[in-house]
């Protein structure tokens, strides 16, 4: 499964708009109320399989910076995360949804070190690079990004 | 909200912040080693001075050729010839003298510009030539490449890269030239200290007569080319004098400060005149662009079809930006960074009004390791805002929405000439430059802070309709606390010495004299006959400089800010989009010259030598400032009455404070005032 397909549903849609400004709260708080406002063409941008950008250096001009607004990044992230564990679940019990996702999670204990697995994996994919500017780290990050998930899953 | 209307603040049509940073940076480093160069030294100060001058300008003709070798960057030649047009259609529509050369990298590296006086270039990565091309090359997402070009074009059409090269290398040279005079200069000083007993003993007939093969009459030439007995026994009777500790010394307090200087201006100047420069680069953007939508999505990364689609976004983001904004403490506000109100004493995080966290989940815990980070967020946070070498987002596009955030408010111009005023102070105590205590170098930090302010503050805000006079007082309060609070430790130290240790005083001070002196090495008996009277005087001269320069600062501001107000309000002035801010220049300079040669060296000759009242050269310096000033203010009242609050297209008279878009308040006329200082463009 890619971004697009996963993203096709309505509800996962939703489920990364709530993540992602979770992480956001969790992890910026004074982003927040920008971030409301920019997740709507983000998430359009993951579901059309554009990536948005991101780069490494704060030496250099102009709009290679990286982006200092953490939403700019969270959606791409979450976004790939979950539609890996999606494909998880599809391997496991043949079937790629929310739902499944959440059953598996009671069921089975591997869940959540799977969950960690791919947070690992995408970020190093999506190669993500946080601002000087940030205030938390990219392990802590990952472990927002985690209990988000966890806690979406669960609660929903 | 003004803020989002059409019409906003020309920037490019007001002094350059850029320039004025850049100048500061320059005058700061430079001035001081010049003005140590002048007069006797012990050790030849001038060489360095000239190499800092000139070294820099040479090292940064050859950056380009020397960066190109370095990351194998070649010119783009028959490729990306989309990208070439892109490149050059873009410096004509921003009138760029002529179009810079497209140089590829072929490691990775972002898209930035280099170049010299004469030559322009815009260099970028393989994979992002690649990636511009391929949204040129798409209709819907072309506007977005063309933004990114248009901004690094606009760092040559502000002129702000050669700025940036200039300093960059200077600052680079003075760590290494400044490190090379300590290293050289102390070794040296040591190697003396080590071989000074054994060279004075030498003597030379004796060493030669002991060199075997050497003929009568090789022998007695070398002899002859050697100093004779008496040449000899008067270096002697000097070099009893020489305290090599006391050069030593010499040399540490002389270089020391410009060390340390040089290291605060490279971590906290350098970067904001980074970010300052990007700010004014985004300004040309949307100027160029005529909307803001383009430059907001290369800004986030943002496709153009995704923002198309939610038209909401950007109007929503600008509001949500601007009422953060407004909604921060002084400390966000003088940094442009965001921090809620009270965030110092909050153990957690405060949520938005949508946080999906339920509000029981915050509550206040003991205060751990994450949680003292939590609480010392908003110094960390404004500790890597000063650091950092861009601006935030939220700042830029805070600032394209409403362009005059680019200048500072008043608590961060007064941070920044306060902290310049009180480096210079500094620097200007070195052992280098403190013998022209109470002449006129010294009235140089005074001189900074009234044309930093009038330029980098005054004119901005009064173009905005602002009402500065308050802000006046602050700001010269700032500067005068900042050397208060430097002053004051030391004369505490002082009494304290005085009181506890006066012998150790006594010492400190034979150094400090020793130092400062320039015949370091010949210092004998430097001893103090009054210790208490010495530190009476110094602490109340000190102390009387720190609220006469209050006064004289604020005096010659208010004289600076009722002229300006003035003037803005020329609005029949001919050509004023060329000329006014040259008149503004040239009002600000009067000032700083009236000050400087009337005022400051009167008040410094009354405090200090009253002898000195009747020296030909100060009364002359005198006459000369006071006939400048008062050909000024006669040409200025002339003038006002001419072009002063009159429309200059139905001669009606005008009436309120200036500001930019202010308008003829006739039925018939309605015409802009100064059509110059704005920029239209959509946000």
């Amino acid at each position: 499964m890619n971004a697009e397909h996963f993203l096709f549903a309505p509800e996962n849609q939703e489920a990364i708009r709530a993540i992602s400004l979770k992480v956001v709260a969790e992890a910026e708080p004074d982003q927040s109320d920008v971030s409301v406002t920019l997740i709507n063409p983000l998430v359009d941008m993951a579901a059309r399989g554009d990536v948005a950008a991101g780069s490494t250096s704060d030496r250099h001009g102009g709009f290679n910076g990286v982006n200092s607004l953490l939403i700019v990044i969270i959606v791409p992230l979450v976004t790939a995360v979950m539609d890996n564990l999606l494909d998880y679940c599809l391997g496991k019990v043949g079937e790629a949804s929310l739902s499944t996702c959440q059953f598996l999670l009671r069921q089975n204990k591997d869940m959540k070190s799977q969950i960690d697995l791919t947070i690992d994996n995408m970020a190093a994919k999506v190669q993500i690079t946080l601002p000087a500017s940030s205030s938390i780290g990219m392990d802590e990050l990952k472990k927002i990004v985690r209990d988000a998930i966890l806690d979406h899953l669960k609660n929903q | 909200m003004s803020t989002m209307s059409k019409v906003k603040l020309n920037i490019f049509a007001l002094p350059s912040q850029t320039t004025l940073l850049f100048g500061l940076m320059v005058t700061v480093l430079l001035g001081v080693v010049l003005l140590g160069s002048l007069g006797y030294s012990p050790i030849l100060i001038w060489p360095l001075a000239l190499g800092l001058l000139l070294l820099p300008l040479r090292t940064f003709l050859a950056r380009p050729g020397r960066e190109f070798n370095r990351h194998d960057i070649r010119p783009a030649g028959k490729n990306f010839l989309c990208l070439q047009q892109a490149v050059e259609t873009s410096a004509q529509k921003i009138c760029l003298s002529h179009s810079p050369k497209l140089m590829i990298n072929p490691h990775d590296g972002p898209l930035h510009t280099i170049g010299t006086f004469r030559h322009w270039y815009v260099v970028t990565s393989h994979q992002e030539a690649l990636n511009l091309e391929e949204k040129l090359a798409d209709s819907a997402r072309a506007p977005a490449a063309h933004a990114k070009i248009i901004h690094e074009l606009y760092h040559f059409k502000t002129g702000d890269y050669w700025k940036m090269g200039y300093v960059g290398e200077l600052l680079r040279l003075t760590f290494l030239f400044i490190g090379w005079a300590i290293a050289f200069f102390f070794g040296f000083g040591l190697l003396l200290v080590v071989a000074a007993p054994d060279a004075l003993q030498m003597n030379p007939p004796e060493l030669v007569g002991q060199i075997d093969g050497l003929t009568p009459e090789i022998r007695q030439a070398i002899v002859q080319m050697m100093p004779s007995a008496a040449e000899i026994v008067e270096v002697r009777q000097k070099a009893v004098g020489i305290n090599m500790s006391l050069v030593l010394n010499f040399i540490l307090s002389a270089f020391l400060p410009l060390v340390l200087v040089g290291l605060v201006l490279w971590r906290f100047y350098w970067p904001k005149l980074w970010r300052t420069r990007e700010l004014y680069a985004d300004a040309g953007v949307v100027r160029t662009q005529g909307e803001i939508m383009p430059f907001f999505a290369a800004l986030m990364g943002l496709s153009l079809p995704s923002l198309r689609k939610y038209p909401d976004t950007i109007p929503s983001t600008l509001k949500a930006i601007h009422r953060k904004k407004a909604a921060t403490g002084w400390l966000a506000r003088w940094e442009g960074i965001n921090i809620p109100r009270g965030r110092f004493f909050r153990m957690q995080p405060q949520y938005g009004a949508f946080s999906p966290i339920a509000p029981s989940q915050s509550r206040v815990q003991f205060p751990g390791r994450k949680k003292l980070a939590q609480i010392f967020k908003p110094l960390t946070t404004v500790f890597r805002a000063l650091l950092a070498y861009h601006p935030d987002d939220e700042t830029r596009l805070f600032c394209v929405s409403d362009p005059g955030q680019v200048f500072d408010s008043w608590f961060r111009t007064a941070i920044l000439v306060g902290s310049l005023t009180l480096l210079l102070d500094i620097l200007l105590s070195s052992p280098l430059t403190l013998i022209h205590v109470g002449n006129w170098p010294m009235h140089f930090s005074s001189l900074i802070v009234m044309i930093t302010v009038s330029i980098g503050y005054l004119i901005p805000a009064l173009v905005r309709g602002r009402s500065v006079w308050l802000d006046v007082v602050k700001i010269v309060g700032v500067v005068a606390g900042l050397r208060l609070l430097w002053l004051l430790p030391i004369i505490a130290i002082l009494f304290f010495s005085l009181i506890f240790a006066p012998e150790f005083l006594d010492e400190m001070l034979q150094h400090a004299v020793a130092s400062i002196a320039h015949y370091a090495g010949n210092s004998v008996d430097l001893g103090f006959d009054d210790l208490t009277g010495f530190v009476v005087k110094a602490s109340i001269i000190n102390l009387a400089q720190v609220f006469i320069i209050f006064f004289v600062l604020l005096a010659a501001l208010f004289l600076i800010t009722w002229l300006l107000r003035r003037l803005l309000t020329w609005y029949a002035f001919p050509q004023a989009e060329r000329h006014l801010m040259q008149v503004a220049s040239l009002i600000v300079s009067l000032v700083v010259v009236f000050c400087g040669l009337t005022i400051l060296p009167l008040i410094t000759v009354a405090l200090l030598r009253p002898e000195n009242f009747l020296n030909p050269f100060l009364i002359v310096a005198e006459l000369f400032g006071l006939l400048l000033a008062v050909t000024g203010v006669g040409f200025f009242f002339y003038a006002d009455r001419k072009y002063a609050r009159r429309c200059p297209f139905c001669n009606a008279p005008v009436s309120g404070p200036p500001h930019f878009d202010k308008c003829c308040k006739t039925d018939t006329c309605n015409a802009l005032l100064f059509p110059w200082l704005l920029a239209e463009y959509e946000t």
